[in-house]
């Protein structure tokens, strides 16, 4: 089954991403979504009206949805133009009404000038261009993205995600973005929903779901994180425990789930850039340094318990060498296996 | 709502398109006569006759010897120009392309009657020409003995042998060979030993496909094989229901034994190919292979392929222009030329009725043939509607019933309703033999267009037929005209299907032909051939230049 017992909504306006590694069934609940494919059982609802129930399933041309595709799909037997205005012809309207519509979403795009332009014509990101264009002209009341920018290379990326951003809160479109890059999930999202192996891992803010990971899959696969295995030594209420970490430190820290009890061994998760370094804190010898430009990663060992650090490029540090590190108890969260 | 309703339609129709004509060819070997015979009752004795006395099971034996002859000189001498014209660095390699292949886009029939006049043993061109300059007496070929046929339906033939070990050598990784090469390997030892086996899965397939073609096979045999010294089913079946004494219901039940034939040698060919998929590497790099030289062989081996295209094309085509213009009685060696067999024949109302009713057929048929085709692949493949694997296993069944049986079992359903007799049962006939054709066609096409470019017309607001037509299917436009004129040449050419259902007003040209050749007129035969010849010449033509169809990649 590539997706399994799915369920979440999105408000008018949002903007949210499917979040997940290859084969959890982020793309294949989008396609459910816009009726590209069959769900077993389960229900769909656009807006006020039910697309999807038992026994029940509107064709996509009627669920006033509209996508961009990972591949573009750009028809190359039509001119940029025809290509945009072909959502506009199915339903009738005047050719001097697509005109203009068609030749606004062009401007919108940075597309204005490329009307007669055959697809096969255009670099890759121009057939996004002109696929995200096709997808907005008709005025969706839901707009898909199935992982519009992964066939670009690194530079236009990035870029393109700002644009896409800057158009979506200029249209208001309420948009369901499905990725696998986290950047680019926390960067667009209102909201993240985190997917793996066909359920729901997680549903929150970005910074929730940075600060606050749901499980052990959340912890790894957003950001970097240090994962160990601790003992719960004592709690203090309100979800904030102490914990013991192999090699002897202790160190309090919070659950990310107000709903959890942690049991006498559990998962602790600490972020690489809140372990700093610090006059006053526990020991450490560094085994590696990693210079990365503007952070350098910094490899270090008390007892038998290796961390990872990104601390600031301004010191030099060394191998071999020892080092005082401190670490907030905020930034150390109790993190639930699953 | 709307897919149902396809299925509802499509499986009962290529039901009785495709299967009930198998179905009552069944039904007629168990019956003592026709069907509009009154005194007829169902009887074992014919299938009994056929499947197993001496006589039949002799021909049975025959044609599989024969077919496995026709089948395994084809293969051999198919690798050999496949990999001469893949791998070595021969000159003017597309042109001797081109002219491998041409014997496809002719009717083997027509080579059959060239050959007839080139090698009868008495007055054939070749032993006149050389009894005349040796000055010797005798015969120096004789094309109607076993090997004469064999020789001449293993020429006709070949050009599949070729297509589908040319598209292995083709998909097959470079470097498999290149390793073999810095190992040590040397050029016959490469080949031998890791080219060769690599494609030899679809040597096998291409085997077991001519197989079943040769089993089939009417025309050729039905034009040399005068003297009967050779038995071949699909004649059998034709004279059984032809000629006196005439007996459908055994001409019904030799078919059903083709057809048995033509259903393990099918399952064969489907086994060979499904392993030979599992050697394509086709790999994204697209740089060329190092190429053998031949240095001091390059010219003599020109001259085989010359040789092959020679005999194949160029010989029987002199020979018929020389029957059809050449003053009969006159010397070979001084000839006098005269229009005047040609213009009469032309001129005649039954060739001019003819030719109409083959364009008919061959304008209809494969326009009929190619929209079908189109319909069932993307109902089956995009729409996935109900009873899709039915429809997919109907459609291809044909590919397992050689003509002559499908003519039969065309006659025996519709001889007693007012289409038989028209231009309309041929057409019938002709499409249910091409459709999987066809249909195979409209499916590599669909699978060439991403399924997003379909999705993205869908999400904005064209249903399914409208995206059919404004997206599916101008962008399978050129594969579907390809397969248009492949289906053109088919339904021109045809003869075995058309030759048992053949009555005075659906005469078509190939049949023609081949009643002239009967009553022993064999310059008419010729001029009705050249004629035939001519059509097909100016489809694959205007295909080429007018359409710029690439048709070698259809195969």
């Amino acid at each position: 089954m590539a997706v399994d017992h799915v369920s979440f909504s999105v408000a008018e306006g949002e903007f949210i991403s499917l979040l997940g590694p290859s084969g959890c069934g982020k793309t294949s609940a989008l396609r459910c979504i816009a009726g590209l494919e069959s769900a077993v059982s389960g229900t769909i609802h656009i807006g006020d009206d039910c697309v999807v129930s038992d026994g029940f399933e509107m064709p996509p041309e009627l669920r006033g949805v509209n996508m961009v595709f990972q591949s573009y799909a750009v028809w190359p037997h039509m001119s940029v133009f025809d290509n945009v205005a072909y959502g506009l012809k199915t339903k009738n309207i005047a050719t001097s009404e697509i005109e203009r519509r068609v030749t606004e979403v062009l401007r919108l795009v940075g597309l204005e000038n490329y009307g007669k332009r055959y697809g096969t014509e255009l670099s890759g990101g121009q057939q996004q261009r002109v696929a995200v264009a096709r997808a907005v002209v008709t005025e969706p009341r839901l707009l898909l993205f199935d992982e519009p920018l992964s066939n670009l290379d690194a530079g236009l990326r990035e870029r393109m995600r700002f644009e896409l951003l800057a158009l979506q809160r200029r249209l208001g479109r309420t948009s369901i973005y499905v990725t696998h890059d986290q950047a680019e999930a926390m960067v667009m999202s209102d909201r993240i929903i985190l997917m793996s192996e066909g359920r729901v891992v997680q549903e929150s803010s970005p910074r929730e779901l940075y600060e606050r990971p749901a499980n052990r899959f959340a912890a790894g696969f957003v950001g970097n994180a240090n994962l160990v295995d601790g003992e719960l030594i004592a709690s203090h209420g309100q979800g904030r425990y102490s914990v013991r970490l192999p090699g002897g430190l202790e160190l309090q820290g919070y659950t990310s789930r107000a709903d959890w009890e942690p049991k006498p061994s559990v998962l602790i998760c600490i972020r690489p850039e809140n372990i700093r370094p610090a006059a006053e804190g526990f020991n450490t010898t560094v085994n590696r340094v990693s210079y990365l430009g503007p952070i350098q990663t910094v490899e270090v060992q008390t007892g038998a318990l290796t961390l990872r650090a990104d601390v600031s490029s301004n010191q030099i540090i060394e191998a071999g060498t020892s080092m005082t590190f401190h670490i907030d108890p905020s930034a150390v969260v109790l993190v639930p296996e699953n | 709502m709307s897919r149902s309703i396809l299925s509802w339609v499509l499986i009962p129709f290529l039901t009785i398109l495709v299967l009930v004509p198998v179905g009552f060819m069944f039904l007629g070997a168990f019956m003592s006569g026709a069907l509009a015979d009154p005194d007829a009752h169902l009887t074992l004795e014919k299938v009994a006759n056929v499947y197993t006395t001496l006589p039949y099971l002799e021909t049975l034996g025959s044609t599989i010897l024969t077919a496995l002859m026709v089948a395994g000189s084809a293969s051999i001498c198919g690798i050999g120009m496949a990999w001469l014209i893949s791998r070595t660095d021969i000159p003017a390699r597309s042109t001797l392309e081109t002219f491998i292949i041409a014997p496809l886009f002719l009717s083997p029939f027509v080579g059959a009657v060239a050959w007839l006049v080139l090698g009868s043993p008495k007055a054939g061109l070749l032993n006149v020409l050389v009894r005349g300059i040796f000055d010797v007496k005798g015969t120096f070929i004789n094309v109607a003995t076993p090997t004469g046929i064999v020789l001449i339906m293993a020429l006709y033939y070949l050009p599949y042998a070729y297509l589908t070990v040319s598209a292995a050598l083709r998909n097959m990784d470079p470097a498999m060979e290149e390793a073999a090469y810095l190992n040590g390997s040397g050029v016959i030892g490469t080949a031998l030993r890791v080219t060769l086996p690599v494609v030899r899965p679809a040597l096998i397939s291409a085997f077991f496909f001519i197989f079943v073609l040769a089993c089939g096979t009417f025309s050729i045999p039905a034009v040399l094989d005068r003297a009967s010294q050779l038995k071949f089913l699909a004649v059998d079946v034709f004279q059984a229901s032809a000629t006196y004494p005439i007996d459908y219901g055994t001409s019904a039940a030799i078919g059903t034994l083709l057809f048995w034939i033509s259903v393990v040698g099918i399952a064969a060919y489907q086994f060979s190919s499904r392993v030979a998929r599992r050697f394509v590497t086709v790999t994204a790099r697209g740089y060329r292979i190092r190429l053998v030289p031949l240095r001091m062989l390059r010219w003599p081996l020109v001259g085989v392929v010359v040789v092959y295209v020679f005999l194949s094309i160029v010989l029987p085509y002199l020979a018929l222009i020389w029957s059809v213009f050449a003053r009969s009685g006159g010397d070979i060696f001084n000839p006098t030329w005269t229009v005047s067999n040609f213009d009469k024949v032309i001129t005649s109302r039954e060739v001019v009725g003819a030719s109409i009713n083959t364009i008919e057929v061959g304008l209809i048929t494969p326009t009929v043939c190619i929209i079908l085709g189109l319909i069932i692949a993307f109902s089956v493949r995009r729409l996935k509607i109900p009873g899709a694997r039915a429809i997919d296993y109907i459609t291809m069944f044909s590919v397992a019933v050689p003509g002559i049986v499908f003519g039969t079992g065309v006659f025996w359903t519709y001889v007693m309703t007012p289409v038989y007799g028209t231009i309309g049962v041929m057409i019938l006939a002709f499409l249910a033999s091409y459709l999987p054709f066809a249909y195979r066609i409209g499916d590599t096409a669909l699978l060439q267009i991403d399924r997003s470019l379909e999705e993205a017309s869908s999400l904005c607001g064209a249903g399914y037929g409208k995206t059919l037509m404004r997206i599916t299917f101008p962008l399978a436009r050129p594969a579907l005209l390809s397969a248009w004129i492949m289906v053109f040449i088919f339904s021109i050419r045809e003869i075995s299907a058309a030759v048992l259902l053949s009555t005075a007003d659906n005469v078509v040209l190939s049949v023609l032909s081949f009643n002239y050749l009967d009553y022993g007129d064999v310059p008419k035969a010729a001029v009705v051939g050249l004629l035939q010849t001519a059509i097909l010449a100016i489809g694959v033509i205007a295909g080429r230049f007018v359409f710029r169809v690439k048709l070698s990649n259809q195969m």
